[in-house]
């Protein structure tokens, strides 16, 4: 079952002569528990349709399909509650708010959407996590594979349709990008959670299931590794 | 250039709106300062010119008694170099003045004889014809030209003589004696000469007449030594500034007369003198002998000494609006400076990390400040100074008016010392608002600058927050009213407010200040208004007014009444300027009755028979005024003052304090005072007492007057306006009306003695009308002494509402009742003074009055009675120019507010912009985990309230201190001035800070908005 579609999907940033053609009719979808890595030179637009799949940013044109339903079809504040249940954002430099604790940082899309925290599963991610006994923590007292840790759990606390990860190791050593890879992998095979990560790193890549490339705004090749 | 200096420039040209902005507010703080002081520095230069045109440009002056053997003496201080200019004036003799003359002129001319420039030294100048050139020419006060028959060219021949003191009969030993300047108060220094004298002393022109039976001394005077001295009246003069008033009449002037008494009066001005005691110091160095009289007044607005009491208050207002700016610039240009180093502390920490050094960081900052305050104030001096000339310009005839010397011009006088004080306050301004930034980026963290790292956003106090919050129990835990109006984001704001940094602060403070600048100009507005009203006398009640009042003199008035002057009542009416009239009108209305004794009650049925006729003739006299040509009637009423006492409930603290009202504590425990009984007339007061929600007819019972009484009035001792309580309760006033001694009509005043022991200093003093002359004789009475016919007020109603006819209160109790009262009430008064109100139909006011002062004067020939006077007031003229001050006063509080309002909105918009926008990315990460909008709002309103909250309470008490101050200002020439606080401004203050506030936040929140979600993560440092 397709849980993502991505159809026709074009954005431009821009207008006139300065305007750049980030995303060129883009189409693809991605199956449930399906871990996909998206490869791409700097500026080839893999970026851009992360943020397009996790409802940050709004297309020029073409859709988003997820579970079945059109993400742009809502509106600011519908887009809003879909980022908080449906995606999970992973970024290259953890983006956790400086003033909330490790906890905070992590069940915060469970605190917007006015639900009570499932303190079960934020113990198991806790655990998994390796984040026992830093849950007061602040962004500011972790190590970064510690704060990409913490991201990694605020996207996984709410088991969302899909986890968009935009280069999660980019910003860490060789045996922290290893681990933080490990998590998302796991957690791909565990809970069979959708992820769709942003990479350079030929190696994490192959340990996707699918490798998409993209270059200057358009899949070049789409390859599924069989293993 | 250096690498530096350039990073320096190319940065500000890069922010060009925020350096305009900061540059504009250092234009308008140096704008500001600029023409505070410029107000402050024109009006003294004003002062300055205005009292040298009107006294000399003296600065002290010896009385030599003997000129001759002074002679050196002034020739020394004519070479001394400390003193810049020397005149004198001798005293040349006393001419003879016959009787007729003195009544008008005085007791004697004395004769002056002048020498060097008293024209400027001592303004002494002619008005008309020219001064006198040689010792058979002299120029006299112009009452000569009025009342004395002279004209220029006459020659007068005088016989002139010496004043010798003689003993009065039966008397002996000496008396000292006060020279003239006593009377002269504060513009002089009050410290008079004594004069001991003896039988025979010579007296000279400083002192008053001696006779004995009228000044309670033991001396008479004559005139010795006569001599036949004649002159050509060659000039008048018409200011009687203080050198030409003796003690004995108005002097005339000549030169070089041969003659001299010996006595005379040196003048001097002097250069280099820091303050009075130098100028004191100087002149009895060089005139050891003599006594010395500093000009006081001069010397203060040359800025040599400073003691009056509106002087403080001008220079307390310019004190706290000076510091009130500052305090407002430095806020903005901090903001500005911290901003522009916050949202570039990257490029510090870049630069750091190339090698710049934590001095050159520091300097590029300053540097900053510097350029902006290059450009920002000699364009604020600009402007501030072209401000003042063109608001002088407009307004300058209307103060030279109301300085009550419209030859005096008033102009901006530009001073050097207000535009480098402005400069260099503003300067320091800036330096100080750019230091703690500057320190901020010399302290840069290369690391943390180039990570833009989160580690300042929390505080110490927050990470422990933090670290509680994680328990299990705690996480998201809400509860209360806020939570559930501000949701999720709401405790978001709360979350960050309690562990961040002092990011929110920078808001509130602005807020603050916001508040506080409103509220300055508020109390500004609010305190400055009352002074001006007072000061100007309320509103005018009609275009033109015309006063009249009938004689009483005995030699037309048989019915044996009086009503003498000088005890106390006060004839404040508003005929201040204006010209007076027809005098004697009639000789007509003998009415012998031919009674010779009185009762009290047939002396209080004589009054009321007579005030009743008065009141009758003054009706007509209206309605045929109300006739002319061009005349609208707007209303009428009479005056008239009666000894009243008023029961303890009623009274305020006017009649107990020092300087309040003429009157207080009695011994039986009540109060007295002469006060005001006020007749409007019939429609008038019905309007009145509608507007004031009584009945009108509650007021026409005649046995048994009712009134409406006035709680407040207004004085002015000269020195201070004083607002005074002078009635708080309704209650009843017994009016004593009229009294007899000895079957002899007396009539009551009220003095005040001294007494130890008890608050009750006053009582009621009967004093007799000596029958013939109409004087007050000076036989002493008490109450008991006499028999009293009163007459019980009932005070049905206290108000502040002054009726419309009478413009403002006046400075004594004052009972208002219905015209229709007059035809049984007179409560003792004798001779009410007529007031009459007219608009003009066409707007030519200056016709109509001319056209009611010739009606006027022809219906008071015709009538009955003799006239004491008759006048009329243009009140328009008088009010363009009251009406002009209170425009300076608004236009100048108008754009003192807008100008601070516009730099507190531009410090609100900086700060709560800036908070927003260097969290830009935070909300950025917030929105992509599922942050809404609605919920992105709600944190931002917690927020804004919360600066709200915490700007407002310091806000509103800073700005108590600063109304507190202001208010200490102004009531140091006007005291009885209750406190207040502006409560518009206080809530137009809140409506702005809101109103700022929710442009700010609208504008923060545009920034942050979702389309730039994917910009702002996307703003990773480096």
């Amino acid at each position: 079952m397709d849980i993502l579609t991505v159809s026709h999907l074009t954005k431009i940033y821009g207008e006139g002569e300065a305007a750049t053609r980030a995303l060129d009719d883009v189409s693809f979808s991605v199956q449930e528990g399906e871990f996909v890595a998206i490869v791409g030179s700097s500026g080839s637009g893999k970026s851009t349709l992360l943020h397009l799949i996790g409802g940050v940013d709004r297309p020029t044109a073409g859709h988003v399909l997820v579970n079945g339903s059109d993400v742009y079809a809502r509106s600011d504040e519908e887009l809003a509650v879909f980022r908080r249940r449906e995606v999970g954002l992973v970024y290259q430099f953890y983006n956790l708010v400086p003033v909330l604790n490790v906890v905070e940082n992590m069940t915060l899309p469970v605190a917007l959407d006015g639900r009570a925290v499932n303190h079960d599963r934020l113990a198991g991610l806790l655990d998994k996590l390796g984040l026992r006994g830093r849950e007061g923590r602040l962004p500011s007292q972790l190590s970064g594979g510690q704060q990409q840790r913490v991201a990694i759990g605020r996207a996984l606390m709410n088991a969302p349709a899909v986890v968009l990860a935009d280069e999660p190791t980019g910003n860490l050593d060789t045996r922290n990008s290893a681990e933080i890879m490990q998590l998302l992998r796991d957690s791909n095979r565990e809970f069979g959670q959708t992820m769709i990560v942003i990479t350079h790193d030929e190696e994490i890549a192959l340990a996707a299931d699918r490798i998409i490339a993209v270059e200057d705004g358009r899949i070049v090749r789409d390859e599924r590794i069989r293993r | 250039m250096n690498a530096m200096t350039n990073f320096t420039l190319h940065s500000l040209k890069a922010n060009r709106v925020r350096t305009a902005v900061t540059i504009a507010g250092v234009a308008l703080a140096a704008a500001l300062l600029t023409a505070v002081l410029t107000t402050y520095f024109s009006f003294t230069d004003y002062l300055y010119r205005s009292e040298a045109a009107n006294a000399g440009t003296w600065m002290a002056y010896a009385e030599v008694d003997d000129m001759a053997a002074s002679e050196g003496d002034i020739a020394r201080a004519k070479d001394d170099p400390r003193v810049t200019g020397v005149a004198t004036l001798e005293d040349a003799g006393f001419a003879e003045l016959t009787e007729v003359q003195q009544e008008k002129l005085g007791i004697y001319m004395p004769i002056l004889s002048m020498s060097d420039n008293v024209e400027d030294i001592a303004a002494i100048r002619p008005s008309e014809g020219r001064m006198p050139e040689n010792s058979g020419e002299i120029m006299l006060f112009a009452t000569w030209k009025d009342y004395g028959g002279v004209s220029l060219g006459d020659t007068l021949t005088l016989s002139v003589g010496d004043r010798e003191a003689v003993l009065a009969p039966g008397e002996k030993g000496s008396e000292s004696n006060g020279s003239m300047e006593a009377a002269y108060g504060s513009a002089y220094n009050v410290d008079p000469t004594t004069v001991e004298i003896v039988d025979g002393t010579r007296l000279n022109s400083t002192i008053g007449y001696l006779e004995a039976t009228q000044d309670g001394g033991i001396f008479n005077e004559q005139l010795v030594n006569k001599r036949e001295r004649t002159y050509t009246v060659v000039g008048f003069y018409n200011r009687l500034g203080y050198t030409l008033s003796t003690g004995v009449g108005t002097a005339g002037v000549t030169v070089d007369e041969p003659e001299t008494d010996g006595f005379g009066e040196v003048f001097l001005t002097m250069a280099g003198m820091e303050n009075a005691n130098q100028v004191q110091a100087c002149a009895e160095e060089l005139f050891p002998n003599d006594h010395i009289v500093l000009h006081s007044a001069m010397l203060r607005y040359m800025g040599v000494t400073s003691d009056s009491s509106i002087w403080s208050t001008f220079f307390g207002i310019v004190t706290v609006l000076a510091m009130v700016i500052a305090g407002a610039c430095v806020s903005l240009i901090f903001n500005a400076f911290n901003i522009s180093v916050a949202e570039r502390i990257s490029q510090f920490g870049l630069l750091s990390s190339v090698g710049a050094s934590r001095r050159q960081l520091r300097r590029a900052v300053v540097l900053e400040g510097c350029v902006v305050a290059l450009i920002g104030i000699p364009l604020g001096l600009v402007v501030g100074l072209a401000g003042c000339a063109i608001t002088f310009a407009l307004l300058g005839p209307a103060i030279s008016n109301l300085a009550g010397n419209a030859a005096v011009e008033f102009y901006v006088a530009p001073n050097g010392t207000a535009l480098v004080a402005a400069a260099a306050l503003t300067l320091v301004t800036v330096l100080v608002s750019v230091w703690i930034p500057a320190k901020r980026a010399s302290r840069v963290n290369v690391i943390d600058a180039l990570r833009n790292a989160g580690a300042q956003r929390v505080s110490k106090k927050g990470a422990k927050a933090a670290a509680k919050a994680a328990r299990t129990g705690t996480l998201w835990k809400t509860g209360g009213v806020v939570d559930r109006l501000f949701g999720v984001g709401g405790k978001l704001a709360r979350i960050n407010r309690k562990r961040g940094t002092a990011k929110g602060r920078a808001a509130s403070v602005s807020l603050a200040l916001a508040i506080v600048l409103l509220m300055t100009a508020g109390s500004l507005n609010v305190f400055l208004g009352s002074l001006v009203g007072v000061a100007s006398g309320g509103e005018a009640p009609a275009e033109v007014s015309v006063t009249a009042e009938f004689s009483t003199d005995r030699d037309s008035q048989p019915s044996d009444l009086s009503h003498s002057e000088g005890d106390g009542q006060s004839s404040d009416s508003e005929d201040g300027g204006a010209g007076a009239l027809a005098d004697s009108v009639s000789e007509k209305g003998d009415r012998s009755d031919g009674r010779s004794s009185h009762s009290a009650a047939s002396v209080l049925a004589d009054l009321n028979e007579r005030f009743a006729a008065e009141a009758a003739e003054f009706a007509k006299t209206y309605d045929y005024l109300a006739e002319s040509k061009g005349a609208q009637g707007i209303g009428w009423l009479l005056r008239s003052d009666a000894a009243m006492a008023l029961p303890e409930s009623m009274v305020g603290e006017a009649f107990r304090v020092e300087g309040g009202i003429d009157g207080g504590e009695m011994a039986d425990g009540r109060f007295g005072t002469v006060g005001t009984i006020l007749y409007l007339d019939n429609d008038a007061f019905d309007a009145y007492a509608q507007g004031l929600g009584l009945n009108p007819a509650d007021f026409r019972d005649r046995e048994r007057p009712r009134a409406i009484a006035l709680a407040q009035g207004y004085g002015n001792n000269g020195d201070v306006y004083q607002l005074l309580d002078i009635l708080r309760e309704p209650g009843t006033v017994e009016v004593l009306a009229a009294a007899s001694y000895k079957d002899r009509p007396a009539d009551v005043g009220i003095a005040y003695y001294a007494k130890d022991g008890t608050g009750a200093h006053y009582e009621f003093q009967p004093y007799l009308i000596d029958d013939d002359e109409g004087t007050v004789t000076d036989e002493q009475l008490t109450l008991d002494d006499v028999e009293l016919a009163t007459v019980s007020v009932e005070v049905a109603a206290v108000t502040d509402e002054v009726p419309a006819l009478l413009g403002g209160p006046g400075s004594g109790v004052m009972l208002i009742v219905p015209a229709s009262l007059a035809d049984t009430q007179s409560f003792g008064g004798e001779a009410p003074i007529f007031t009459g109100y007219f608009d003009s139909a066409d707007g030519d006011h200056a016709a109509l009055a001319e056209e009611l002062a010739a009606r006027g004067g022809e219906f008071f020939h015709n009538g009955p009675y003799e006239m004491a006077f008759y006048s009329y007031n243009d009140f328009v003229e008088q009010m363009d120019s009251s009406q002009k001050l209170a425009m300076v006063v608004n236009v100048f509080c108008l754009l003192f507010t807008v100008i601070l309002a516009l730099i507190a909105m531009a410090n609100v918009f900086n700060t709560v912009t800036n908070s927003l926008i260097l969290r830009r990315r935070e909300f950025a990460v917030m929105k992509s985990v599922g942050l809404s909008n609605r919920q992105f709002r709600r944190m931002i309103m917690d927020e804004c309230a919360n600066f709200g909250v915490a700007g407002l309470v310091p806000g509103l008490l800073v700005s108590l201190a600063v109304s507190w101050l202001l208010y200490s200002a102004v009531t140091q020439s006007m005291s009885g001035l209750p406190f207040q606080l502006p409560w518009t401004y206080v809530g137009l203050a809140l409506v702005m800070t809101a109103a700022a506030m929710a442009i700010s936040v609208a504008y923060g929140m545009h920034r942050c908005k979702a389309d730039n979600v994917v910009e702002a993560l996307r703003a990773d440092s480096v």
